[in-house]
């Protein structure tokens, strides 16, 4: 039994990734390096690289003194057998949940590790030895497997892929199948033709994993704290004799998404208050009319600019929404790197304690939870309506009273008695 | 001479070895199946016949396939190498169905034996364990071996599903529904009418006391008589009108203080005033005139 020894290569990149540029790149064998010289080269760029190539004794954890110690892992090595305890599928999986993204590929001799740890990701992989067949569509340059798949069933999101890979050169694959599940965090972004199917070159006992349009070659998924996980079925999908055809784009578009250097998005700022002021409070009153705004940017090609969605919602929720609104974006005006959306809200005639939520979920993009917590008081006793229609008698009484004093006073001071009266009396006298 | 002979005599087995190898070649390149005796049966959950069908390859079935709970889909073929005809054993053979809804798509298995007799089977039984819901699906037959070519896509028909399971879409991320709040209605008051009915009852005394005056021979004659004792009157009747405006400016607009501090004002100014119109008024008496 070979012991697998797997070199590790650090690449001090300046990869113009939003979170980071230290990426490690694992593989099962020292010499796979000259595989992927091409792809390796691309990471690269135009920035200082500083290859380090570290024996496996020494990679002791993808983590030193509680810190992740990389910040992007490629994944080569699907052989291996991790027998040493900091290098496990759980570690990284903690390696994820820290934030760091990971992009993975396999070959059909891919070990059971991996595919637990796909299964963390709702990734189902076949079985060892399995490939994804199909008899009608495959390359030319097949070996008679019909493994060489041609495929462009690209999932049309720009936010991970770019328009020229979406309408481009269909793309060769060779590796395992997998089956993805429904989870909304995950993405398909390669799948395989209808008739295609996965299984092992004997005769099938029962019915493949998947098939057609279920088999998926590449799939990514999005973890809450937006780490970045991509699993890619083929380890020869990366290797230099496949770079010529669409592939090289493609893996372009997954690496650069994969690293968070493409559809990310930030909230620059947020704010709210009522219409007609201008200073945002911690207490409103119920029904009372306010303006919220909040203001979000992408990275688009190494700066961030002005995001294009229009789709964005707000929710004002005390454990349930009461309210959903779709916000309208503002026109984007001249050297400004964030897009301003604004509405207008009235406010609910509940009182309490609610929170403003922009949950911006999309996928392929970063998730955006904006919250802001404001008090809803109700009315104070002199902000109801002042005059009511049931009182007006009771108006017109006390106006009365006092007209009727007024002209009283008026009248006994200026009257002048003619004398009837005392002429009456002293007549009944 | 012998030589020559020798030589023609290679040269033509060379030609017929040649001619020998590309027919053998051409018949490589074009080895190919035929899948026949198609049949299609369909026999409900009391072992009735629905539905039996035979096919011959690339015709389609034209009316539909209805399977409800508890149906059982058969299909039977054989597939033989079009050159010899002996049976041959397909990589992929596979009944799908692929829903009209979803374009998701469903595997069904076709055992194949040595002979190349092949069978499916589909049993709608209770509860599905297959990820099928109520719809309708495209009937396929995929055949696709490694060693021939021109692998078979045979669309067989349409069938119609009817059990109870119907599809239920998976949460994705989306814009959600728009929700609006319904605000209370505003409080009901007595209806306005009553209230102006009211208003015109307060002010039915105002008739009695204008009618009674009339009837005692009310007048305002000093007003015009004694005209030199006049400012304080008109004075001081002014500064109890003012107090009264100023019990409705209260009663608008103002606040406790300030109403104190005008009425404690305007109240030095009526005591002051009404003494010496009083007093006027006393003088009128006294003299006689009242």
């Amino acid at each position: 039994i070979i012991a697998f020894a797997f070199a590790a290569l650090f690449f001090f990149v300046e990869s113009k990734s939003t979170t980071g540029f230290r990426v490690l790149v694992l593989l099962d064998e020292e010499n796979d390096k000259n595989l992927f010289t091409q792809f390796f080269h691309s990471l690269e760029g135009n920035a200082i690289t500083n290859l380090l190539i570290i024996n496996c004794q020494i990679l002791s954890s993808y983590f030193s003194y509680g810190e992740r110690a990389f910040d992007h892992i490629i994944y080569f090595a699907p052989k291996t057998k991790d027998k040493k305890d900091n290098i496990t599928p759980i570690s990284l999986v903690n390696f994820v949940n820290d934030g760091g993204n990971i992009l993975l590929a396999v070959s059909s001799e891919l070990s059971e590790n991996i595919r637990n740890f796909a299964r963390e990701f709702d990734i189902e992989f076949d079985e060892r030895n399995t490939y994804v067949i199909d008899h009608f569509n495959y390359d030319v340059s097949d070996n008679g497997k019909h493994t060489l798949l041609i495929s462009n069933n690209f999932v049309n999101n720009e936010a991970i892929l770019s328009k020229e890979v979406i309408e481009g050169v269909p793309v060769l694959f060779r590796g395992i199948g997998h089956k993805a599940g429904t989870v909304p965090l995950l993405t398909k972004i390669l799948w395989a033709n209808d008739t295609a199917y996965s299984s092992d070159f004997e005769l099938l006992e029962q019915e493949p994993l998947a098939i057609g349009n279920d088999v998926g070659l590449i799939s990514a998924l999005q973890a809450r704290n937006n780490a970045r996980v991509t699993f890619v079925g083929s380890l020869e999908f990366f290797s230099d004799q496949h770079s010529k055809s669409g592939n090289k784009a493609l893996v372009n578009d997954l690496t650069k998404w994969t690293f968070q250097e493409k559809g990310i998005l930030r909230t620059t700022s947020r704010s709210h208050h009522k219409e007609g002021e201008y200073e945002q409070l911690e207490m409103y009153r119920i029904k009372d009319n306010i303006i919220y705004n909040i203001e979000i940017s992408e990275y688009v090609n190494d700066q961030w600019q002005a995001f294009n969605g229009d789709d964005i919602q707000l929710e004002i929720i005390m454990l349930d929404p009461y309210i959903r609104k779709n916000l309208t974006a503002l026109p984007i005006l001249e050297g400004h790197h964030a897009r301003k959306y604004e509405s207008l809200i009235q406010l609910p005639d509940v009182y309490g304690v609610f929170t403003f939520k922009v949950n911006y979920k999309r996928p392929g993009y970063t998730y955006i939870v904006d919250t802001s917590t404001v008090a809803i008081r109700p009315f104070k006793h002199n902000e109801y309506p002042r005059f009511i229609s049931a009182a007006y008698p009771y108006y017109t009484g006390a106006a009365s009273m006092g007209v009727g004093f007024l002209l009283f006073c008026f009248v006994w001071i200026f009257n002048k008695d003619n004398g009837k009266l005392t002429a009456n009396k002293k007549k009944t006298n | 001479m012998r030589r020559s002979f020798v030589c023609i005599y290679a040269l033509t087995w060379q030609i017929l070895a040649l001619l020998m190898c590309s027919t053998i070649l051409a018949q490589d390149s074009e080895r190919g199946f035929i899948i026949a005796d198609i049949k299609l049966a369909v026999t409900n959950s009391e072992a009735q016949r629905k539905l039996t069908e035979s096919l011959t390859y690339p015709s389609s079935l034209d009316k539909l396939i209805e399977l409800s709970q508890g149906d059982n889909l058969k299909m039977i073929f054989t597939i033989q190498d079009k050159a010899t005809k002996s049976g041959i054993q397909p990589h992929q053979s596979l009944l799908v169905l692929s829903s009209h809804q979803t374009g998701s798509q469903i595997p069904i298995l076709v055992k194949v034996r040595e002979t190349g007799k092949a069978r499916a089977e589909l049993y709608l039984k209770s509860p599905t364990t297959r990820n099928l819901f109520s719809g309708n699906y495209s009937l396929n037959l995929i055949i696709g071996t490694f060693s021939h070519d021109n692998p078979i896509n045979y669309h067989i028909g349409t069938v119609k599903i009817d059990i109870p399971k119907t599809y239920s879409a998976p949460v994705k991320y989306g814009p959600k529904p728009e929700i609006h709040h319904i605000f209370n209605p505003d409080q009901k008051l007595p209806p306005t009418f009553l209230s102006y009915s009211f208003v015109v009852i307060v002010l039915t005394p105002w008739l009695f006391l204008i009618g009674a005056w009339i009837h005692l021979g009310v007048n305002v004659s000093f007003l015009t008589s004694e005209l030199e004792t006049l400012p304080a009157i008109i004075g001081f009747l002014g500064t109890l009108s003012a107090i009264e405006i100023l019990f409705y400016n209260y009663w608008t607009h103002l606040n406790i203080f300030q109403t104190l501090s005008w009425l404690s004002g305007l109240s030095a100014l009526a005591f002051f005033l009404g003494q010496k119109a009083l007093s006027d008024v006393q003088e009128w008496r006294l003299k006689g005139l009242r």
